[in-house]
């Protein structure tokens, strides 16, 4: 009897800890998505800006200048996508207390 | 052709600047992972949900290294062997580059040292999340400014040839 409940009680351990162990799926996409944002969006930036966006004599220093924009705009999201992601597992957590 | 304006060594100049902003401003970026990373896996260890906000250093400092990489494909666009090149050019590109390049290594040595110090201090206290985006805001834009006086520098090139007969 007192075994039957122990098993109960590891059973709910282990339901609780695996939601927090299934989030390192879409913990690492969404890293790996912002490190191949973040190499190829200021070069694409700067090829294309210099080429076809910018005219006149500085062109290639503000096409420089909006690649480096770019780049920390992908900082600035990741940055969201981190606090989004926090407070949606701090409302699940309450959810399931609730329940 | 070859005046005193104009050497031959002077591309050695403009090149050493495109080496130095990769290299330097990759090794700035590096020591950043590093000890970001030492700090990450330490608190990762018993506070896995907050990995993703941990993980912030790590991207910072690879803007670092994309700001070097900027310079570096700048500095490259403008020399060609079918041009003049002077060598005020030279030392120009070579100033940008180690500008951005030395700049690059003091702001990936501050991502490194405080983004450890915050993402084991995060793991117990939720709250430091702000002040942490906030010091390495700061630490990045240490690096910007590397950057800024490189390109301002990079716009003054001048290849005329015949300035000194």
């Amino acid at each position: 009897m007192s075994s039957t409940t122990i098993s109960e009680k590891t059973v709910d351990n282990l339901v609780s800890q695996n939601k927090s162990v299934e989030t390192p799926r879409g913990v690492i996409f969404k890293l790996y998505s912002h490190t191949v944002m973040m190499i190829i969006l200021p070069l694409t930036t700067y090829y294309y800006t210099s080429n076809y966006y910018f005219e006149g004599e500085n062109k290639t220093t503000k096409a420089a200048l909006a690649a480096a924009g770019i780049a920390n705009v992908v900082v600035f999201s990741f940055i969201i996508t981190a606090i989004l992601e926090d407070y949606s597992s701090d409302t699940q957590q309450k959810r399931d207390k609730k329940e | 052709m070859a005046t005193i304006a104009c050497p031959v060594f002077a591309p050695f100049f403009g090149f050493g600047g495109v080496a130095a902003a990769m290299i330097i401003s990759s090794i700035g970026a590096a020591y950043g992972t590093a000890k970001a990373g030492i700090g990450i896996a330490g608190a990762g260890t018993f506070r896995p949900e907050l990995i993703m906000k941990s993980l912030l250093p790590v991207v910072m400092a690879g803007i670092i290294a994309v700001y070097g990489l900027v310079m570096a494909v700048l500095i490259t666009g403008s020399m060609s062997p079918n041009s003049d090149y002077s060598l005020f050019t030279g030392f120009l590109h070579m100033g940008s580059g180690l500008g951005v390049g030395l700049s690059g290594l003091a702001a990936g040595y501050t991502i490194g040292i405080v983004g450890d110090a915050c993402v084991r201090a995060h793991a117990q206290q939720t709250k430091l999340f702000v002040t942490m985006v906030l010091i390495l805001i700061f630490a990045e834009v240490l690096g910007l400014y590397g950057l800024i006086v490189g390109l301002i520098l990079n716009t003054k090139a001048d290849n005329n040839c015949q300035l000194y007969n």
